[in-house]
């Protein structure tokens, strides 16, 4: 058998099919969803194209609409006042100093640039990548490594070894910034591994039967100094298991199985926690399902039921995210609410400060402007909110 | 460029994109790997192509223009998922998936592509573009996108050869 332009093209519409016709823009059988769907776009964009008409006319308006298109403009940096000439363009740093730990983002205006920040929220340094690579980047805890798909860079971008992810797949950053863990199939079972910048990746464990069908396994934590990794594994609609691993000697410390209605996995980076969200509808069938609970890992007891809430994540230092909405909750690991934060948007990326208690958070406002707002959590509860246009790094 | 007025402006972006909603919801939908998320992407693109409608001098580019737009919204979105935290993948939304055991592998290899490949194979076999729109949509050189594709087919399905046909 040949992997054809056929096959691969019926493979595709197979997996299309699981998502349905999109209801909303839909155009046949008449033009109406469509057209109201469009409604608010065109007038929205009519509004903004009076508004900008107006204020051409009366020539005390300097846009500057290079937009990003096919056509060979450049990237829309917005609009200025001619009575204000915009600031001075801020120096091009260069790579960030050593000895801090850093937290990366993209830079909004160029999708190639990462930018690092310090955990005072200051930029401290830049490095210039190709867009591939800073699609899907992942750091490091501490930020001194960054992996871009296919290899490991150092924070000047410099190439210190390779790992390509499709024959390993996608690693997770290990708690002490100096390893990745994942696992990959093999052929009766997946394999849990380890690797380091330039050392070649090493088998630590078989997990489990093979996956098989339309599940798979993932790492959802690794910690070197406490000897666990913990994997689990999700199919279509469900987390079915979850496995503690040592990472030193191979052995399954804790194996959950037939988990039940759990629909999505959070642990904590140095792999002592554990928090299995679960949900009435998919997997439960509309039924209500069991609360979700916090888990201490190595023993495999519930430190804390938290209901309905979803957990986003958890720190080292016990502090548990939960939240889907507007409203963001920091709770112990034992379920008492520790502070609450209005939320400028729905899902967070989070990062632990390595060997500390600030954490980052950043948050998806869907801003027209296309970044995403930062924020630095310390443990007395204050913020500090990290300026410019960034988006989160892949995680 | 003759200024066209908003009616103008406004029958062109319905005739231009409209037509392309649908396949840009799919696109979005195998990339994103998730129903309501591809909605609102492909919601954002369509602002977005409005906004910049001006920019597009050749209507005959609108496909490759369009998707592109869409891709890199797919992008974005894929770079706020969240952190050490995996939303399992929605249920099927229609009951009548073939069961064509066959292709089980291959579709399974589908689901675990990396988004960015997602989007190389849907916008490449799926959307038919050629290769130099593919490889402008996603932002990168001619050659690095064959060097991907040819990476991506390869990993697929270890097992099979890949027709050449693929590659071109």
């Amino acid at each position: 058998m040949k992997l054809t332009r056929e096959n691969l093209r019926e493979a595709i519409q197979r997996e299309e099919s699981r998502f349905g016709a999109a209801p909303m823009f839909r155009i046949e059988g008449g033009g109406a969803p469509a057209r109201r769907r469009l409604l608010p776009v065109l007038a929205a964009g009519l509004a903004g194209l009076l508004l900008v008409a107006g204020l051409v006319l009366t020539g005390r308006y300097v846009a500057h609409l290079g937009e990003s298109a096919p056509a060979g403009h450049g990237t829309h940096h917005g609009a200025y006042w001619s009575g204000y000439p915009p600031a001075s363009p801020a120096p091009k740093l260069g790579p960030p100093p050593a000895g801090i730990s850093l937290i990366w983002a993209i830079d909004a205006a160029d999708p190639g640039r990462l930018l690092a920040y310090d955990w005072d929220g200051h930029e401290v340094g830049a490095l210039t990548l190709d867009q591939n690579a800073t699609a899907f980047v992942i750091q490091s805890p501490d930020g001194a490594y960054l992996w871009t798909e296919d290899r490991f860079l150092d924070r000047t971008g410099r190439e210190v070894g390779v790992l390509p992810a499709a024959d390993k797949g996608q690693p997770v950053w290990a708690e002490d910034s100096r390893h990745v863990c994942g696992v990959r199939d093999a052929a009766s079972h997946s394999e849990l591994w380890t690797a380091s910048p330039g050392v070649a990746p090493r088998d630590v464990a078989a997990v489990g039967p093979g996956a098989g069908g339309q599940s798979g396994d993932r790492v959802v934590a690794c910690s070197v100094s406490r000897d666990l990794a913990i994997v689990y594994r999700s199919a279509i609609m469900s987390v079915t298991d979850v496995w503690a691993v040592r990472l030193s000697t191979g052995q399954v410390v804790t194996h959950l199985t037939n988990l039940v209605c759990v629909n999505g996995v959070a642990a904590s980076p140095d792999a002592r926690y554990l928090a299995l969200n679960t949900s009435a509808g998919g997997a439960c069938n509309a039924n209500p399902g069991p609360p979700t609970a916090i888990r201490d890992v190595p023993t495999g007891g519930v430190l804390a039921d938290l209901g309905t809430r979803y957990v986003a994540a958890i720190s080292s230092s016990g502090i548990v995210m939960t939240g889907d909405g507007s409203q963001l909750e920091l709770m112990s690991v034992r379920g008492k609410l520790l502070n609450t934060f209005s939320a400028p948007g729905q899902s967070y990326y989070v990062l632990q400060r390595p060997g500390g208690s600030d954490l980052l958070l950043a948050f998806n406002a869907q801003r027209a402007d296309g970044s995403d707002p930062m924020t630095i959590v310390r443990p007395d509860w204050s913020r500090i909110d990290i300026g410019g246009l960034h988006q989160v790094i892949a995680n | 460029m003759a200024h066209k007025s908003p009616a103008e402006d406004s029958t062109r972006f319905d005739g231009l994109v409209r037509p392309l909603l649908e396949p840009a919801y799919r696109l979005a939908a195998f990339t994103l790997q998730d129903g309501h998320e591809a909605e609102d992407a492909v919601q954002e693109a369509a602002i977005r192509a409005w906004r910049r409608l001006d920019g597009l001098r050749d209507d005959t580019a609108i496909k490759s223009w369009f998707f592109t737009i869409v891709a890199n919204e797919c992008r974005s979105r894929q770079r706020r998922s969240w952190w050490r935290v995996v939303k399992t993948a929605e249920p099927a939304l229609t009951a009548d998936v073939p069961d064509v055991s066959a292709g089980l592998d291959l579709d399974r290899a589908l689901q675990r592509l990396a988004p960015d490949d997602r989007l190389l194979i849907h916008l490449r076999f799926r959307l038919d573009l050629p290769i130099g729109e593919v490889a402008r949509a996603l932002r990168i050189s001619e050659g690095a996108c064959r060097t991907r594709l040819h990476r991506v087919l390869r990993g697929l399905r270890p097992d099979l050869e890949v027709d050449e046909e693929l590659l071109r």
